[in-house]
């Protein structure tokens, strides 16, 4: 399993964070509640390989799919609240959703001949990953200058991945035989539920008495076992990964 | 156009047999054999059979295109005389577009006589029915036709091909005194929603079995290739096999053909026959794009267990004969089957120490009948003398072919050879010299057969001679194409052959192929073919190639020139 920085930030990311509570000389209010907006960008591209089989004409067709999850927009959301002075606990919700660039190389059995196996090669469409994660982070907070929190947060990510799989191939095949093509792809969804971690740093700079700017950058990892039909062995996938984004802050 | 007059030394490398006088139906006549050695030659006689296609002497049998050269076109033409069939006057022509590229045959010239028959079709069945009590059907009716013989007169005919018993005869009946004049065999034999399941063969080896599923059962029709291909089982019902094979008088039933419950069929010959007709249909279209017996997917339809090997002790000899040891192809029966002899019983050998088992189990043999097919709907070689020692000799090359192709070169069993049958007829003891198999390409000597053409077999051209020594004589050629390929000396001439070397077997089969299947006439003899595979080279690779050569010199290091 590989991980693969993509590029640059393109579009935000969620977090949440909490400014610690405003100090008497501070022009800013307190803050003891923090809610976040961001619209965000997973900038790394994921590729795994899985392999399925089927008997065919007696003998063993091997489906080898490479699955690589590329860089694509996510949404989040979360809430914070100050538990005492610089430190925060948060929740956040964060939404990716990505159709995968997917690859098949199958050895089809020859309906003749034994010991002949014939090699396809194609690139099915449709097949799409969406992760739907749950962060729970405990947070400490920094503020550099006035009007800008600078929040480290760590803590507990709970996946809910959804993956679709191809389970099987169709060729197109004429006498006699001796070669063949990729037709198309059925698939199978597998959903897995998994615990990881994310570590994440959040900033925000106050516009006005409520409502702020601010950006994010967090990672984080959970490695999951799907049982992919006809898989063997199973097909492990790392999900999550790094996550940037930008969007709105309201102070309560 | 120039004038061609029908005279032999109007054109280099024509054959001319003058027919001697004083036969009692005698016409005036003379053969031609058109075998033209140069480019000249060959355009008058291509303006000359223009000239017979125009005053109705040559009407086109059968044209079709090439499927090794493409743009080119072979016709198969017919003499008439009269509006009668003249019996073995053929020629065959090549065309490249409308330029001729060769031509070759047979044709009778000077013919004058009356062709009104004193006996009529009726008495003619009659006498038929007469002699020996072959059943006639609407599709054998006799036809009148000139029949030259031996000595090179000629004669009013019926004929017809009618089932006895356990073969399938051609009659000739003088026309006007009710004589037979010739008879012999047309059996061609081997001696004097698509599903697959896995197969045992003859020999134990695995394979995959084309079949259909049908009624919770497999049944033995391929689905996966072109044509139907099927197999029926006759579960050694002698009677009904004399009926659908012989005589005509039945057909096969859709419950005769071969079934099977479960998904692993070990009922070896039914496995073998099936899938080795199918890799027969697979080698012709792989190697020269022909598309079966008729290059137009025909069905293909196989027939085992015609006996049963319990009763072998009781059979009579034809039936031990045709149908215990025996394969053979018959175009006239049941619509055109091959038919697989059922072999020895364990424990039960010739006399000679040699051991017969399902001749279906081995895969040259059922190519050997397949191939006749082929001829049957190409070059129709008549199945006598030469002509039939070339027939013969055209399913032992493709049937060595076919193993070539599919099997590993090597010796025993499912190992591809030049011999022919050896992993069905094999010997349990080196007794009295016996040997596996019946025939050898490498060493025709082996089994009685002529490696030269000076040691050719002369035999009454009937049925109680093989036809003419058929089986014998095919040694010739069949030596022929395997020093063509393998090279090496031919031990009666001492001549040495530079052959294409194995690796290069397939300019070889596709010279053969071409010269056998597309070029020949029907009554060719060795001479022509000598002549036709040298065209067929030429036409491939060129005069003066490789294969070109050892063609060549493969013909005359057997004594063919």
């Amino acid at each position: 399993m590989r991980l693969r920085i993509a590029s640059v930030v393109v579009l935000g990311f969620s977090s949440l964070w909490i400014a610690g509570p405003a100090r008497a000389q501070t022009t800013t209010p307190p803050v003891r509640t923090r809610i976040s907006i961001n619209a965000g960008f997973q900038p790394v591209s994921t590729t795994f390989d899985g392999s399925t089989s089927k008997p065919l004409n007696l003998e063993t067709a091997i489906i080898d799919t490479t699955y690589r999850v590329s860089r694509g927009k996510s949404f989040d959301g979360g809430v914070a609240f100050t538990m005492r002075n610089d430190f925060a606990v948060g929740i956040a919700v964060s939404s990716f959703s990505k159709e995968t660039d997917t690859t098949v190389n199958a050895t089809i059995p020859h309906p003749i001949f034994f010991n002949t196996p014939r090699a396809i090669a194609g690139t099915p469409s449709g097949l799409t990953r969406h992760e739907l994660v749950a962060h729970v982070q405990a947070i400490y907070v920094i503020r550099p200058i006035n009007r800008l929190d600078v929040a480290v947060g760590v803590g507990p990510s709970f996946f809910r991945v959804r993956h679709e799989f191809v389970s099987d191939v169709s060729v197109t095949e004429v006498y006699p035989y001796d070669s063949t093509t990729f037709a198309a792809a059925s698939s199978q969804q597998a959903t897995k539920f998994k615990t990881g971690f994310n570590v994440g740093v959040d900033f925000g700079i106050r516009m006005g008495r409520s409502v702020g700017v601010g950006g994010l950058v967090r990672f984080s990892r959970a490695s999951v076992d799907f049982a992919v039909p006809n898989g063997n062995p199973n097909v492990t996938a790392d999900v999550g990964g790094l996550q940037a984004g930008a969007g709105l802050r309201f102070y309560f | 156009m120039r004038r061609l007059t029908w005279c032999a030394v109007c054109v280099a490398g024509i054959v001319v047999v003058a027919a001697p006088r004083g036969q009692s139906q005698a016409a005036r006549g003379r053969l031609l054999r058109i075998i033209p050695d140069s480019i000249g030659a060959m355009r008058e006689w291509d303006d000359a059979v223009e000239r017979m296609i125009r005053d109705d002497g040559l009407r086109v049998r059968m044209q079709r295109a090439d499927t090794l050269l493409p743009g080119r076109t072979v016709e198969q033409l017919v003499q008439y005389y009269k509006g009668v069939r003249v019996w073995g006057g053929t020629v065959s022509r090549q065309l490249d577009g409308t330029r001729v590229v060769s031509v070759s045959g047979t044709v009778y010239q000077g013919l004058d006589f009356d062709v009104t028959p004193t006996l009529d079709r009726d008495a003619a069945m009659t006498t038929l029915e007469n002699v020996g009590g072959p059943l006639l059907t609407p599709a054998t009716e006799p036809e009148l036709v000139i029949l030259p013989d031996d000595g090179g007169a000629f004669r009013l005919a019926w004929m017809a091909t009618v089932h006895t018993r356990t073969d399938v005869v051609r009659f000739f009946i003088d026309a006007n005194t009710g004589a037979v004049v010739r008879r012999y065999s047309m059996l061609q034999r081997q001696a004097p929603n698509a599903t697959v399941i896995r197969g045992i063969g003859v020999l134990g080896d695995e394979k995959k079995v084309s079949v259909t599923p049908f009624a919770g059962a497999f049944i033995a029709a391929d689905s996966l290739r072109p044509p139907v291909i099927e197999t029926y089982d006759l579960r050694g019902d002698l009677d009904r096999a004399i009926e659908i094979i012989f005589e005509n008088s039945i057909q096969l039933r859709s419950a005769d053909i071969a079934s099977n419950r479960s998904s692993n069929w070990i009922d070896t010959p039914v496995v073998d026959a099936h899938t080795y007709a199918a890799y027969t249909y697979d080698y012709y279209y792989k190697r020269f794009g022909r598309r079966g017996l008729d290059n137009a997917n025909r069905r293909l339809v196989n027939i085992v267990h015609p006996v049963k090997r319990s009763d072998i002790f009781d059979a009579p000899a034809d039936v031990l004969f045709m149908l215990y040891l025996n394969a053979f192809y018959c175009g006239e029966c049941a619509g055109g089957v091959m038919v697989f002899g059922e072999g020895l019983p364990g424990g039960v050998y010739l006399t000679n120490g040699q051991r017969f088992d399902f001749l279906a189990g081995a895969l040259d043999i059922v190519a050997h009948e397949l191939t006749h097919g082929v001829t049957n709907y190409s070059s129709q070689l008549e199945y006598v003398n030469e002509s039939g020692a070339l027939n013969e000799a055209f399913s032992d090359m493709m049937g060595t072919s076919v193993e070539f192709f599919f099997q590993k070169p090597g010796n025993g069993p499912l190992k591809a050879d030049y011999l022919i049958g050896e992993d069905v007829l094999t010997c349990c003891a080196p007794l009295f010299g016996a040997h596996d198999g019946i025939r050898s390409l490498a060493d025709p000597a082996r089994d009685g057969q002529p490696d030269h053409y000076s040691k050719l077999v002369v035999l009454p051209a009937d049925d109680e001679h093989d036809n003419g020594g058929v089986h014998a004589n095919s040694g010739i050629p069949n030596h022929a194409f395997y020093l063509a390929i393998e090279g090496g000396t031919n031990r009666t001439s001492g001549i040495r052959v530079q052959g294409v070397g194995a690796s290069n077997r397939e300019q070889i089969e596709r010279v053969f192929y071409r010269a056998f299947a597309q070029l020949m006439p029907s009554n060719a003899n060795f001479s022509m073919a000598r002549a036709i595979t040298l065209q067929a080279a030429q036409d491939l690779y060129g005069a003066g190639s490789l294969p070109y050569n050892a063609v060549r010199d493969a013909w005359t290091a057997v004594g063919v020139k």
